[in-house]
């Protein structure tokens, strides 16, 4: 399979599927609740924009170490490309043209851009690989995978990092055979470094890609170089690689201030923060995992059961083509006149490496779907070419089907899929597919479903309604300046007090973020609340992600049960110590 | 005919939509579980139950309220030896077929997607538990050259030996309102009680459940014993116990504390058995023959090693026919 360049046409049609997905994470951002770390990024975005929009108010007057490490030494364990775009939206488009009146959303718009372009670079490399109807169905296919969409709308890294692994592979398949693209695949590395981690990766997988191409080509050609006045891989690759290797740490250096001073400490820091990064406890299948190795095939199962069903079967099936057509090039496809890239081999390891950098079973345990989302892009395509050739089968035609015979068919098939990531879609962690029986059947198998408070805009409408003046509520998982983000956008009555961490026993309403890991702290609400069970919450196909408590009121003693010391007034709190994160003693 | 088998990947989606959509329809909706309580409480009698199956179908419980629910993960092993009836609420294909034989069905309803089953206990039946009798229990720490000290505080949840404060004080510090206890609860969090040396009811998660159990922590210096005066004959003490699973398996910590510990249990005085603790995840039994007549019961808990050794056990005398039942 080779790539033909775009026209504009196909461009259109990548831009309407972006304004879609854009739309629609607009349209569905009030659903969608705020995680943990969602909310040390608007804090942390304010500050990075404060510094960028200092440099044009004159607030701040230099480049000074003190001034950049007011802007940027809070949560310097990630760059701050995304940072500062989130601080950026939200100090522009909400608090000075007053365009969003949400601060959340205004937050949260670059990456629903992101997502929106990741859906438009998709569909243009379906058309480019196999026409517009593929594309238009790798385009779909990424936009409805439920948890995908989910996670595209938080101010988060994960939604961009999927566009920058997609952008930096794109730009580096039209360098394979254009000195043009080769500044522009290093940029787009640099940016890639800019938002997540995750990118370190890609390079290496590229330079195998790289490594083959050249091998390919010195098997067809009988030398590595080719003739004077042509240029082969290696012309290009080296063009590709010094660009990638220059350009691209120069951005990424060039993007973040923090890394300004004490460089090589600060830059020992953030590698060393997340080589060894701690493991967050998951709940699989039984077991709850805190440590490495963890189960090689978690990845793997978690996407089997939680992508839909249309994309898992036309994925498979596209995967095969491509696997085939890249053993094709290897067994064949070298001998031939013609100068064939490995497209089909880049696009297969580009679906296989983000599950298997999570597979490998002494990776820090990460345990969201979210950490090999870079994948689904390159799936996505995957499902475009298998629906072409499943109605080019089921139709019995000798050559592909009409573009719009693929994207009709593609469409339809996908309607399931789209149902499922839009019929809940602020709780899109907790989906499940049919494989499973859905979130039910895999609170059975001990799955997760939940992360790090998101669920909290789903107790925030009873608590409006039920919780007395002045309510003082413990809520979880969920931080306080969460809490503060669903006051400040009216989500939350503002009387409505905090009570702060580790004080179930201090509040009459309390929220508890259903993990398996959490469960003890659950229990810390019934031991205080005497009671086990919540008066609301909210639960998907009637597994509880949310628990709303109440403090019920306190009962007096039964008469047969009257203790032999009389007893104290019937006491408000009983208040149990707090007894740390891990409830373990001192 | 020759099938194309390319048919097949479409007609499985619609197939796997179709499922989608009749798997999620079975789900009760969160009226068909107020219905089936509601129902429950109008047959509700003393001595009776209640339950839900499965585990996970959690927005049964926002209906439960003050019912006597037991969290069961298992049927067909659930302990319903305290009870006389046990209502069970049903979904996605779990009912009372699906607990042991032993219990017989006496009705069955359906509520929407729930089904309410009303089952007759067999088997043994609890007639003494220290955890509802908590109140009349005694709680001591005996040191080792025969010292007694007894705990004689009651906080409203259990017996604390140790006050900082007069008494009246603490009652009155224990007795104020929530908005109070958060104010001081930076310098006073526990209005000078200890937290974790006393004798009290609790609910720790044990195995993969909540377990409502007592709480005694065992100490360095003393063995911590709880005596139950008013224990009532049968045929056997049955004590279930365990440390919490966050102190000995699921945890952040790479270096688990917790140390095996010995419980005593003596009768009238005597020694009647000596129940081995193990530092293992798991919520597990003893079971004791008891001689005939009643007579005082007391544990007596040590260890080598106190640190997070938050132990929690649930004794019951059991009766092994229930009256009216066959022998």
């Amino acid at each position: 399979m080779t790539l033909t360049p775009p026209s504009w046409r196909d461009h259109l049609l990548g831009a309407l599927l972006c304004l879609l997905t854009f739309s629609l994470l607009v349209s569905t951002s009030d659903e969608v609740g705020i995680p943990r770390d969602e909310s040390f990024y608007f804090y942390a975005g304010d500050r990075a924009a404060d510094w960028v929009l200092g440099l044009f108010d004159g607030d701040v007057r230099s480049f000074s170490r003190a001034e950049v490490d007011r802007g940027f030494s809070y949560n310097h364990e990630h760059p701050v490309l995304m940072k500062t775009l989130f601080g950026l939206s939200h100090r522009i488009f909400h608090d000075r043209l007053g365009w969003v009146d949400s601060h959340i959303l205004s937050y949260r718009l670059p990456s629903m851009f992101m997502a929106g372009l990741a859906v438009w670079l998709t569909s243009l490399l379906g058309t480019m690989l196999a026409g517009r109807g593929v594309g238009l169905v790798a385009g779909l296919a990424l936009l409805f995978m439920p948890r995908v969409y989910f996670h595209s709308h938080f101010a988060c890294f994960d939604g961009p990092v999927t566009f920058m692994w997609l952008l930096i592979v794109y730009t580096w398949l039209r360098a394979l055979r254009s000195l043009r693209w080769a500044p522009v695949a290093g940029v787009a590395l640099g940016l890639g470094l800019a938002t997540k981690l995750n990118t370190f990766f890609v390079p290496f997988l590229l330079l195998l890609v790289t490594l083959y191409d050249v091998w390919s080509f010195k098997r067809r050609t009988g030398a590595a170089r080719a003739p004077d006045g042509q240029r082969g891989p290696i012309s290009h690759a080296v063009a590709t690689g010094s660009s990638m290797v220059f350009l691209g740490t120069f951005v990424f250096f060039a993007h973040w201030p923090w890394l300004w001073f004490d460089t090589w400490p600060r830059l020992k820091e953030y590698v060393a923060f997340h080589s060894h990064h701690v493991n967050y406890p998951v709940a699989y299948l039984g077991t709850l995992w805190y440590d490495p190795p963890f189960p090689v095939h978690y990845p793997f199962v978690m996407s089997l059961t939680t992508l839909p069903v249309a994309i898992l079967l036309f994925g498979a099936v596209g995967v095969a083509l491509l696997t085939r057509d890249a053993w094709r090039h290897l067994v064949a496809g070298g001998r031939g006149d013609a100068d064939v890239p490995p497209v089909s081999l880049a696009l297969v390891a580009n679906v296989a490496v983000p599950f298997l950098i999570i597979a490998a079973p002494y990776t820090p345990i990460f345990g969201g779907v979210k950490h090999w989302m870079p994948a689904m892009p390159f799936l996505a395509v995957a499902v475009g070419l298998g629906v072409a050739r499943t109605v080019r089968g089921a139709l019995s035609l000798a050559t592909p089907p009409a573009a719009w015979a693929t994207g009709l068919a593609g469409a339809l098939l996908l309607v399931p899929a789209a149902a499922d990531t839009l019929r809940d879609p602020g709780y899109g962690e907790a989906h499940f597919n049919e494989l499973v029986g859905g979130a039910a059947g895999a609170a059975e198998l001990d799955l997760p479903r939940n992360f790090w408070g998101y669920a909290t805009l789903g107790a925030l409408p009873a608590l409006n309604e039920k919780a007395e003046k002045g309510a003082l509520a413990f809520w979880h998982d969920a931080t306080k300046w969460a809490f503060d983000a669903y006051q400040r956008d009216g989500l939350l009555r503002k009387d409505v007090r905090y009570t702060g961490d580790w004080t179930a026993a201090y509040s009459n309403w309390a929220l508890y973020h259903d993990q398996r890991d959490k469960f003890w702290e659950e229990l810390d609400i019934w031991r205080a609340y005497g009671t086990d069970f919540p008066v609301d919450g909210k639960f998907h196909e009637g597994v509880q992600l949310l628990g709303l408590y109440q403090r019920p009121a306190a009962p007096s003693a039964p008469a047969a049960l009257r203790p032999k010391v009389s007893a104290p007034p019937a006491p408000a709190s009983e208040g149990e110590a707090e007894q740390g994160e891990t409830g373990r003693e001192p | 005919m020759r099938i194309n088998a390319w048919i097949l990947l479409p007609l499985l989606v619609v197939v796997s939509a179709l499922v989608g959509v009749w798997q999620r329809g079975r789900v009760p909706a969160r009226a068909d579980w107020q219905a089936a309580v509601a129902r429950v409480r109008a047959g509700w009698s003393p001595g009776d139950g209640a339950t839900w199956a499965p585990y996970t179908q959690g927005e049964g419980r926002t209906a439960f309220g003050d019912l006597k629910m037991l969290h069961v993960r298992d049927l067909g092993t659930a302990d319903l030896a305290r009870f006389d009836r046990v209502w069970l609420l049903g979904a996605l294909g779990y009912d009372a077929d699906d607990l042991a034989p032993e219990h017989t069905l006496v009705e069955r309803h359906r509520e929407g997607g729930v089904t309410v089953d009303l089952v007759r206990v067999g088997g043994p039946k609890v007639v003494g538990d220290l955890y509802a009798q908590l109140e009349q229990a005694i709680h001591t720490r005996h040191d080792a050259r025969g010292g007694v000290q007894t705990c004689d505080f009651w906080s409203g949840r259990g017996w604390h030996c140790t006050l900082r404060d007069p008494p009246e004080k603490t009652r009155a510090c224990l007795g104020q309102s929530v908005a109070r206890r958060l104010e001081q609860r930076a310098k006073d969090p526990e209005c000078g009680l200890d937290p974790w040396l006393h004798a009290s009811r609790d609910v720790r998660l044990i195995g993969d459940t909540p377990r409502h159990c007592i709480w005694l922590h065992p100490m360095a210096e003393a063995a911590v014993r709880l005596t139950w005066n008013e224990a009532p004959g049968g045929d056997a003490l049955v004590v279930d116990f365990g440390f919490p699973d966050p102190m000995v398996a699921d945890n952040y910590a790479k270096q688990l504390r917790v140390k095996p510990a010995k419980l005593r249990v003596l009768r009238a005085g005597a020694e009647l058995a000596v129940v081995d603790v193990p530092a293992t995840k798991g919520w597990h039994r003893q079971s004791i023959d008891l001689p005939a007549g009643a007579a005082p019961l007391a544990f007596e808990l040590t260890t080598t090693a106190t640190a997070d050794a938050h132990f929690c056990f649930d004794p019951t005398v059991r009766v092994k026919t229930r009256p009216g039942s066959a022998p």
